[in-house]
């Protein structure tokens, strides 16, 4: 399967090299950050939701090759010119993160949303997978 | 009545997620989720202006409070993290029900001309310095 089936567009496909915030550990590599999720599953399909807050569904790329599901997303650099960081918790950079996907998953099917900073990918199951599941009822 | 699936031949065929690919860069950094170190919080000191950001994916202005007094700031919410209706949680990282974080300003800021905006999960609040924290310029003069 190799489908590459970007759900959103309009964003470039390597993360922005990002200068740490930090001034006196100025550094010029790449920095990614690893989006927090959960992952529910229910009959019909899973569902992945991660916390990437800063991002918006124009940044938000989501592309599936050889049974990897990657996301990534795009957080621009909004302190520039704004002073003196006193203090800080949390960089400024790009989200990334990926996942292996069996082939239950119908990959022509997965859709995505992007609200308040929170990513929501539907990854349906493949029907045959869904009429395997054999239920047991307790009697 | 016990619907849950017992059986599922399938598990092997599709597994999604709980699998996750190593990481792939070195400096990849994960997040706190306790309560205490939610949310994250930057503050940055401009001229006349502190301003505070927090990262509070899925937090509606309605489900947060933002106060200042004695000189602390303080944010405190709720986020829904609930497993979905009829789902299974495979994977759990993100964090918090319900949180509250304190921290210290480091000037007096009026109340008045303070904003706050929260967009796409990112807090930004603009705290005014009051007229006394500001720098002034003492002008010198020959004597």
């Amino acid at each position: 399967m190799n489908t590459n089936m970007t759900t959103y567009t309009d964003c470039c496909g390597a993360g922005q090299e990002v200068a740490s915030m930090n001034h006196d550990h100025a550094t010029k590599r790449p920095q990614y950050y690893r989006a927090p999720v959960d992952v529910h599953e229910n009959d019909e399909l899973f569902t992945i939701v991660a916390d990437m807050p800063g991002s918006t569904a124009e940044g938000i790329e989501i592309s599936v090759e050889d049974n990897t599901l990657e996301v990534r997303g795009k957080v621009y650099n909004r302190y520039q010119d704004l002073g003196r960081i006193l203090h800080q918790e949390y960089g400024i950079g790009d989200f990334h993160r990926r996942f292996r996907i069996g082939d239950g998953i119908d990959a022509s099917q997965i859709t995505a949303t992007c609200k308040d900073g929170i990513l929501t990918v539907r990854l349906p199951k493949t029907e045959s997978v869904q009429a395997r599941t054999i239920e047991v009822r307790a009697e | 009545m016990n619907t849950r699936a017992l059986f599922t031949p399938a598990t092997n065929a599709m597994t999604l997620v709980r699998n996750e690919v190593e990481r792939m860069f070195d400096n990849v950094f994960s997040y706190g989720n306790s309560t205490r170190t939610f949310p994250s919080l930057n503050m940055i000191e401009g001229e006349n202006t502190i301003y505070v950001e927090a990262e509070l994916p899925g937090v509606s202005m309605n489900d947060l409070d933002v106060t200042v007094q004695d000189g602390m700031l303080t944010l405190s919410g709720r986020r829904d993290v609930a497993t979905p209706e009829g789902a299974s949680t495979l994977r759990r990282e993100r964090g918090v029900l319900e949180f509250e974080r304190s921290i210290a300003l480091p000037t007096n800021v009026e109340m008045e001309g303070t904003n706050a905006v929260l967009r796409n999960g990112i807090l930004t609040l603009e705290l005014p310095k009051s007229v006394n924290a500001r720098a002034r310029q003492v002008p010198v003069t020959e004597g």
